[in-house]
């Protein structure tokens, strides 16, 4: 069993196998050995976010990890597949608030296919909204003078008839 | 970060990108609108600025590429504005081992066969990215077992297809699945030769052209004017997938070339001037049953007037890369290929068959994809009046193997109605090097009964004859509807006057289409050596025509050269007839349909102003009245003054159809047309996403160099 410790100085108890869906954890736990009894400090995660966090471990545990070096991010710059399982779309419903803190956590944490989740829900959000119900969904001023504004319209008139 | 309130924009900036990154273009430009902030971050991500710069060249990522972001970019950005501006980075010549009649230009590879004894006894493959990086790199393979008539490739896909002539199967053609790379049958092939077309009792060869295509997992096979009962064939196989793995249509009144619009739907286009559209049904597994989805029509004939031959210069494979692939960063949308159709009329009751009206236009495969309900919109034509669209019977039936030999057609043009065809300036038809002819009669096979329809196992066989789009056929649910010309046409394409050519006129990849255009400087000159001018200057030129009208009486020449009544020539012609030992210098002209490239070309025309931008497509030039005579119906379009311009063209232009059409054809698809600096001495010029081959041929129409342009 693995101690975390998080940033209002709760302590969580959980397996090995689940904490180590953290590939920060992971590579923690390798570096101070096997046998060692201290609690990993996660001083940018606190108790609500990392509670529902290892909520998602304990789900997932046991499914393959991304390899190391899968810099998804740089290859499949269409991967416009936004589709959500049904149990992680369950659980990602939550406020904004914690979305966006369990999104934080799980780049912290390292937890990729959690961070996925996350940023394809907030990906769902924006699909097909206008501008002005962009800023409301984000709380958004608008900022643009109006020159601004028509020159950015004038610049996206290619993309009309696409 | 647990104090305050957490939102959006709050977020580390990369992981605002990573959530923008999954987005749409379209849904990246609303957020452009958003805010300040968030513009700005999209701004600065070269991964989102070559996503949405992908979208306006309408491009696709390679899907694995080691270049970052930033030089992905970089070389997008660089490559569009050496095609804006024709400019090339580099120029190289390939160094060719031999000439030959059967030639494909696809995915980086220029393979051209080696004819030995009237067989094709080898093909080499020059790697054109090795002839930039210095070393040529080519390959050799040779057919000692195999008839080869034609070929094509996709290097993409490392595939090879060749088309073989067999005596002793019950075939008449066998379509090889190689691989490009060693010739050896496609591992990803269940079967290694694919057979078409069965032979009937009698039945020793078929005397028609084909046509062969690859798109993606489907290979598109057209036969022509085989037997009289059944005037094509044609068939689409899925090549990797186990036998039965194709579908076929045979047509009764012809087919006169195809493509492939979409992964899911085709065209044919019927000789009477009527493209139609199929579609696979269901999904593309199911390649059994294809339905016909809509019949786009042509402009009306003036009565009298047929089409003699109607050609779609397709557009190459999609050439996406794979494993054997040129190592790109991107390519070329598979969505968004232009397409050019090539159409000659002629009179089949004049004595002169040899006179042809050539005409050429441009469209968007995406135009012909619309359904039914689109083209009903009101805003594609306010008065729906003129074209009610009626609904059609399902024509995809099953008929049965005994079907009349001579159909009885609906329609008007005297297609292909006995054998009194005009003889062609060429046994086959220009605008594809990719089709052969094969000699033969067809005469003999007059009275043969109808074949047996598929071969076994395979698909179903259907009547694509449009006798039946009025037979009242009970329908499976299906219909298609027939759109009139007035509703699709003039805002959808961009039409050209057109030349005859044994040459191939034009290259298309992508939106863009390259062609080339005589320097009248170097003409007139080489007119005035060859001492063939007229002295009369009778034919004057109006200058407010926005087309040159012509006026030819038939002539010819002492030399017995025949200048053909109202034939728009070909720049070869000109040059065979004027005696040119080599050939005239010409600019090179790419018109590029991409809405983007038009906004961009506007936006630098109006910073440089020794640019011109125009509203309307009209002659750059007017003809001296003394070449009148020899050239007056040598297209004002295939002649410039000058090189090293650009102009945009948006509003209408109107070609003139010298009366084979009811009416002069308006069009505006708008378009961006650049015109080279330099002239360069070339017969033919192809393209690709990243280059230009100029290809120069001597004597005999043998090819003498090829010279690349990397853009």
């Amino acid at each position: 069993m693995i101690v975390l410790k998080t940033s209002d100085n709760e302590t969580f108890t959980v397996e090995r196998d689940v904490a180590e869906r953290s590939v920060l954890i992971k590579n923690m736990l390798d570096d101070i050995g096997e046998n060692s009894e201290q609690a990993i400090p996660l001083p940018n995660v606190n108790s609500s976010v990392l509670k529902k966090v290892l909520e998602y471990c304990e789900h997932h545990r046991g499914e393959p990890l991304p390899a190391a070096d899968a810099d998804t991010s740089q290859d499949d710059t269409r991967k416009r597949t936004t589709d959500i399982s049904e149990w992680d779309q369950k659980f990602i419903t939550v406020d904004q608030e914690m979305l966006f803190e369990i999104i934080l956590a799980a780049n912290y944490l390292d937890i990729k296919s959690l961070l996925d989740v996350g940023c394809k829900t907030v990906a769902n959000m924006i699909k097909g909204k206008t501008p002005e119900e962009i800023r409301k969904l984000f709380n958004i001023v608008n900022d643009f003078t109006p020159e601004e504004e028509a020159q950015i319209k004038k610049e996206n008139e290619w993309a009309e008839d696409r | 970060m647990d104090t305050g309130v957490m939102s959006f924009l709050q977020l580390p900036v990369e992981l605002v990108c990573d959530v923008l990154q999954l987005l749409s273009v379209q849904d990246l430009l609303q957020c452009n609108l958003v805010c300040n902030r968030l513009h700005r971050m999209i701004n600065d991500s070269s991964a989102l600025q070559f996503t949405i710069e992908l979208s306006r060249c309408r491009m696709n990522a390679a899907p694995t590429s080691e270049l970052s972001f930033a030089s992905r970019l970089r070389l997008l950005r660089d490559r569009e504005y050496a095609w804006r501006t024709l400019n090339p980075k580099s120029r190289h010549q390939l160094k060719l081992a031999h000439s030959g009649t059967i030639y494909e230009f696809a995915g980086g590879v220029y393979g051209v066969g080696k004819e030995i004894e009237r067989r094709t006894a080898f093909i080499t493959f020059y790697d054109l990215p090795s002839v930039a990086s210095g070393v040529q790199r080519s390959i050799k393979h040779t057919f000692s077992e195999t008839n080869v008539v034609d070929f094509t490739m996709d290097p993409a896909q490392d595939l090879l297809v060749l088309v073989s002539m067999n005596h002793d199967s019950p075939y008449v053609y066998d379509l090889h699945l190689r691989k490009l790379s060693t010739n050896e049958p496609h591992p990803l092939a269940p079967a290694p030769i694919l057979p078409c077309y069965q032979k009937h009792q009698g039945m020793n060869f078929a005397d028609g052209a084909v046509q062969i295509q690859i798109s993606g997992e489907l290979i598109g096979f057209l036969v022509k004017e085989t037997l009289l009962s059944l005037r094509a064939h044609f068939e689409v196989f899925k090549w990797r997938t186990l036998f039965p793995n194709s579908c076929m249509v045979k047509s009764l009144v012809g087919i006169d070339d195809f493509t492939f619009l979409s992964e899911d739907h085709f065209l044919l286009v019927q000789p009477n001037g009527l493209f139609d559209v199929y579609s696979f049904s269901g999904s593309i597994s199911d390649l059994s049953n294809p339905i016909l989805r809509a019949s786009y029509e042509l402009p009306a004939l003036s009565p009298a007037y047929s089409f003699w031959y109607i050609s779609l210069s397709s557009n190459p494979s999609p050439d996406f890369p794979g494993p054997a692939g040129e190592n790109k960063a991107f390519y070329c949308s598979p969505a968004d290929r232009l397409h050019a159709c090539c159409i000659y009329v002629y009179q089949p009751a004049l004595p002169d068959r040899d006179t042809v009206y050539p005409f050429v236009f441009f469209f968007h495969p995406k135009t012909l994809l619309k359904s039914q309900h689109e083209w009903k919109h009101p805003s594609l034509n306010a008065d729906s009046n003129i074209f009610p669209l009626w609904q059609g019977s399902n024509t995809v039936e099953a008929h049965d193997d005994n079907v009349p030999s001579s159909p009885t057609s609906n329609y008007n043009s005297p297609v292909f109605s006995d054998t009194s065809m005009p003889s062609s300036p060429q046994s086959n038809p220009p605008s594809s090097a990719s089709s052969v002819s094969l000699d033969g009669s067809s005469n003999d096979l007059l009275n043969f009964p109808a074949p047996q329809a598929t071969h076994a196992g395979s698909s179903m066989l259907f009547d694509a004859s449009p006798s039946t789009f009025n037979r009242a056929t009970p329908t499976k649910g299906q219909s298609h509807i027939r759109v009139p010309w007035e509703a699709w046409g003039p805002q959808n394409t961009r039409w050209f006057r057109e030349h005859l050519s044994k040459d191939w006129q034009r290259s298309i990849y992508g939106l863009r289409t390259v062609d080339c255009v005589v320097d009248r400087a170097a003409l007139e000159s080489s007119i005035y050596r060859s001492g063939s001018v007229g002295e009369d200057s009778e034919i004057g030129q109006n200058d407010s025509d926005s087309f040159i009208e012509d006026d030819g009486g038939d002539e010819s020449d002492e030399d017995g050269f025949i200048f053909i009544n109202e034939v728009a020539f070909s720049v070869g012609d000109i040059e065979s007839q004027l005696g040119c030992t080599g050939t005239l210098p010409k600019f090179i002209r790419v018109r590029d349909f991409n809405p983007y490239s038009i906004s961009k070309a506007v936006e630098e025309l109006a910073i440089n102003e020794s640019l011109q931008i125009q509203d309307r497509a009209s002659p750059q030039c007017r003809l001296p009245s003394y070449i009148d005579r020899d050239i007056n119906a040598f297209s004002s379009d295939m002649i410039r003054d000058r090189g090293g311009y650009r102009r945009v063209v948006t509003g209408p232009s109107k070609v003139n159809a010298r009366g084979v059409f009811l009416e002069n054809i308006s069009s505006c698809l708008p378009y961006v047309e650049v015109i080279s600096k330099d002239t360069f001495n070339v017969n033919e010029v192809m393209m690709d996403d990243s280059r230009l081959l100029l290809i120069k041929r001597g004597r005999g129409r043998k090819l003498k160099t090829i010279t690349i342009l990397d853009m």
